[in-house]
């Protein structure tokens, strides 16, 4: 079943020797987009763990509508979303300080700040890197969940909206607080680095 | 008032903060100017706070014709909405792009415990 040119990457012919070669090759991509969603190290390692062994159990359900690493990446995300529900949100902060405040006649209260470099250039410095990484990781579950897989595992809204069961807008909402909120969150360490 | 008077208290003017006098001297202007008077209407088509809360929408392309024409002609004459655009579409390209250099090998311990699941459970393989 697996050598039949299914996903060009896999040769084994066994179903064992296919979930290796997996997570072999796409391995590190998924136990970091685990580690983006759950944001806990020690209970993302689990969260792979257990979710590779979910999708081992769910093979015979393979249909090979997908490559099998993309299937089996989509398995592995589901567990782990799955596991973000059983923690549940313990402090779920609001965003509203982090978002744009306006007059009464809808102009900026305060003028947004010109961002001086280009994203290019900034990814080059590691602070700004690390920054990014850390505010993801501090958004609430509610806003960071949806961001990770519209922007980084550029999920369509409506895969995201079937995943997280909530309608296609409630995911546009949220994914637009979250950017709004990363905005605030990372002006002042690239302000103060622009000086 | 010349244009350039008209378009330093334009904010002033939606703000309310103008005397009723300074006010007229806009509206007057803006009546025999049609460049300025182009601007006021522009202007009072979108709010600073609804083209925000669209945004998301306009950068998905995912807005009516006419709104999105709107938001254009929003975006022409709002030096704050085209700074304000350019800091979110930074803000979702270094989401983006911090992603990739953060992939290091998945830890031998945890591939091997994987590996020793699989071949404890009743897999795919022999069912």
């Amino acid at each position: 079943m697996f050598s039949g040119g299914l996903d060009g990457r896999i040769t084994n012919p066994d179903a064992k020797g296919a979930m290796t070669d997996v997570m072999r090759s796409h391995g590190p991509q998924i136990l970091a987009a685990v580690q983006r969603l759950v944001a806990d190290p020690d209970q993302a390692r689990d969260a792979f763990q257990e979710g590779m062994l979910a999708a081992w159990k769910s093979l015979p359900g393979y249909q090979g509508r997908s490559t099998l690493s993309t299937w089996v990446h989509r398995v592995v995300i589901n567990h782990a979303l799955m596991l973000l529900r059983r923690r549940g949100r313990t402090h779920e902060q609001s965003l509203d300080d982090l978002l744009p405040s306006f007059t009464g006649y809808g102009h900026y209260l305060s003028s947004p700040p010109e961002w001086c470099e280009e994203p290019g250039t900034l990814l080059q410095r590691e602070e700004v890197r690390s920054e990014v990484r850390q505010c993801v990781e501090r958004l609430p579950d509610t806003y960071r969940v949806p961001l990770v897989l519209r922007d980084l595992e550029g999920m369509r809204m409506e895969e995201i909206a079937k995943l997280l069961e909530i309608t296609v807008n409630a995911v546009k909402i949220r994914v637009h607080r979250a950017r709004q909120a990363l905005k605030s969150m990372l002006e002042p360490c690239l302000l103060e680095g622009a000086k | 008032v010349n244009c350039e008077a008209f378009m330093s208290r334009l904010w002033e003017y939606f703000e309310s903060k103008l005397s009723k006098s300074e006010r007229d001297d806009c509206e007057e202007h803006a009546s025999t100017c049609e460049p300025c008077s182009e601007l006021l209407a522009k202007c009072h088509e979108l709010t600073c706070r609804q083209f925000v809360e669209f945004l998301n929408d306009y950068l998905d392309d995912t807005l009516p014709a006419d709104r999105h024409i709107v938001m254009d002609r929003h975006l022409e004459v709002c030096p704050e909405c085209q700074r304000y655009l350019a800091g979110y579409r930074s803000t979702i390209a270094l989401t983006k792009s911090a992603r990739w250099d953060e992939l290091g090998e998945v830890p031998s311990e945890l591939f091997q415990a994987v590996i020793d699941a699989m071949s404890e459970d009743d897999g795919a393989g022999s069912r």
